[in-house]
């Protein structure tokens, strides 16, 4: 302890009615909040407008690194309200993109925006709802194609087999073999295109796309790698038992 | 005997008043009527900057900014005061003059804390006075009320911290981590009760309960003095009564912490 005070005097000098108020306070302090706290009153509310990347710069002190991220919390906590839960479907998808898309300009680095446009915003059970977001991940991937094609093969995978719009995904995947010719930029990926000719499962192409990412080492943050185990993970749950014998087979 | 308490009590008063004028003369000597004059000259002209860029809901960019930035930089600046003029009187031991006084250490607190929330009252009252150029007064008193609530929970904080820390950075540091802390705890609550990637880890569980413990001893802040007030005035969802009872309780729980502190210690 810090030596600004010669010693401390026995607590029996202190008034006992200093005592008697603390300990009335401390349990009027903790029964407020557990009956009346923040947890019991939080409610669903609806997504404000973002406002655009450059008025929101105004705010990040020179940081706009860390706004993004800040941002991308904050967002975050408006469809993790289970209980009081705003689904996805009920999120006005015009905003998430915009707060999506001022995240990304903010961070022009980050993975974060377009990790949950991918796997989380277009699991929603609305087509218009996941071509939006299947737009958007285009729009983002058509401004960095070598940063950001693994989010447009997993909108190719979206526009196949949920939205089930063979034009779109060809389309998709055609950008994404011609755009996104970097070096990190694996084959497999640039071939997505072939891929589309055959018959496959959503299980089966996601196992490929991650599968594909995993061994060229672009997974390496253990809450994706977690995240992305636990979709495939569901996605072979949904799978009917004589696909999968199809696929040991085809593996064997 | 009723009236001996009755005359005991009147002293007690008056030492306090006496007390509570000598930390009045204090702000008014010392540089924080510059601070406040600093703060809210800048925030008025960020006001104006506001209205001159925005391209759409001119007034609401104003209002909101400016009441953020009010609130934020005015609770600052007290915290700083407050902490400064109490580290100062132990560090330069002018505390014991006024401890070999036959005051009490409670008269001696109440005198100090006193003083403090009438001088946050004022602050409070010049922000609410810039504000209503811009909003209208209906919205801008139960942002005064509650803001002046929450400067009160702030400088009863800053004097538990400068009392029992006694070093100026540290306190102000503690403060500052308190008020932050206590601003953010429901978001902090919501991501610690619904994370994305569910895991059935003891680490999980214990953030949770962790993150919940310390909900339950901090101050409900992040309602107090919201932007939202000033827009859209207090809706159904603002109880002003529910916040009067919080910061009553906290404000007692402070000033119980610190008396108790007080008497313990041995300048």
């Amino acid at each position: 302890m810090l030596k600004i005070y010669a010693s401390e005097r026995p607590v029996t000098v202190v008034p006992w009615w200093i005592l008697v108020t603390l300990s009335l306070a401390l349990s009027g302090q903790v029964i407020y909040r557990a009956l009346l706290g923040p947890t019991n009153r939080v409610e669903a509310t609806a997504l404000p407008v973002a406002p655009v990347a450059d008025n929101l710069r105004l705010l990040t002190l020179g940081e706009p690194a860390v706004l993004s991220k800040l941002t991308m919390l904050w967002l975050q906590s408006f469809d993790n309200q289970p209980g009081i839960s705003i689904p996805f479907d009920d999120l006005d998808y015009g905003r998430v993109i915009a707060w999506l898309a001022s995240a990304t300009a903010l961070d022009p680095w980050a993975q974060y925006p377009l990790f949950v446009a991918s796997h989380l915003y277009s699991r929603v059970n609305n087509l218009r709802k996941q071509r939006l977001m299947v737009d958007f991940i285009y729009q983002q991937f058509l401004q960095d194609p070598n940063k950001r094609w693994r989010w447009l093969a997993h909108a190719v995978v979206i526009a196949q087999h949920r939205l089930h719009d063979l034009p779109l995904a060809t389309k998709l995947a055609n950008s994404l073999r011609r755009q996104a010719a970097g070096g990190n930029v694996p084959h497999w990926a640039q071939q997505m295109e072939i891929g589309l000719m055959e018959e496959q499962s959503e299980y089966q192409s996601a196992a490929i796309l991650i599968g594909g990412l995993l061994q060229n080492g672009q997974i390496t943050d253990p809450h994706e790698l977690h995240f992305l185990n636990l979709r495939l993970k569901e996605l072979k749950n949904k799978l009917p038992a004589a696909d999968l014998n199809s696929m040991g087979s085809s593996a064997r | 005997m009723r009236a001996g308490c009755h005359s005991l009590m009147q002293s007690s008063i008056q030492q306090v008043q006496t007390l509570a004028l000598s930390t009045l003369y204090e702000a008014y000597s010392g540089k924080m009527i510059v601070a406040v004059v600093g703060v809210l000259g800048v925030g008025f002209t960020l006001a104006l900057f506001l209205g001159d860029v925005a391209i759409t809901e001119t007034a609401q960019m104003q209002q909101a900014l400016l009441a953020g930035f009010l609130r934020m930089s005015l609770v600052f600046v007290l915290v700083v005061f407050v902490v400064n003029g109490c580290v100062r009187e132990i560090q330069d031991r002018s505390i014991l003059l006024t401890l070999s006084l036959p005051v009490s250490r409670t008269t001696v607190f109440f005198g100090k804390f006193c003083a403090y929330t009438l001088v946050a009252l004022i602050i409070v009252i010049f922000a609410c006075i810039e504000l209503s150029i811009f909003a209208p007064l209906a919205h801008i008193i139960p942002w005064g009320v509650t803001l002046w609530l929450e400067s009160t929970l702030v400088i009863a904080f800053g004097l538990v911290c400068a009392f029992s820390l006694g070093q100026v950075p540290l306190a102000i540091t503690t403060v500052v981590g308190f008020y932050l802390l206590s601003r953010s705890m429901s978001a902090v609550l919501l991501i610690a009760h619904h994370p994305i990637i569910h895991s059935d880890s003891v680490g999980q569980s214990v953030l949770v309960y962790l993150a919940d413990a310390v909900a339950l001893m901090l101050p409900a802040l992040d309602q107090f003095a919201r932007a939202e007030l000033i827009l859209y005035g207090a809706g159904p969802e603002f109880h002003l009564s529910s916040l009067l009872l919080q910061g009553a309780i906290y404000a007692l729980l402070l000033v119980s912490i610190a008396l108790f502190d007080l008497y313990r210690k041995n300048f």
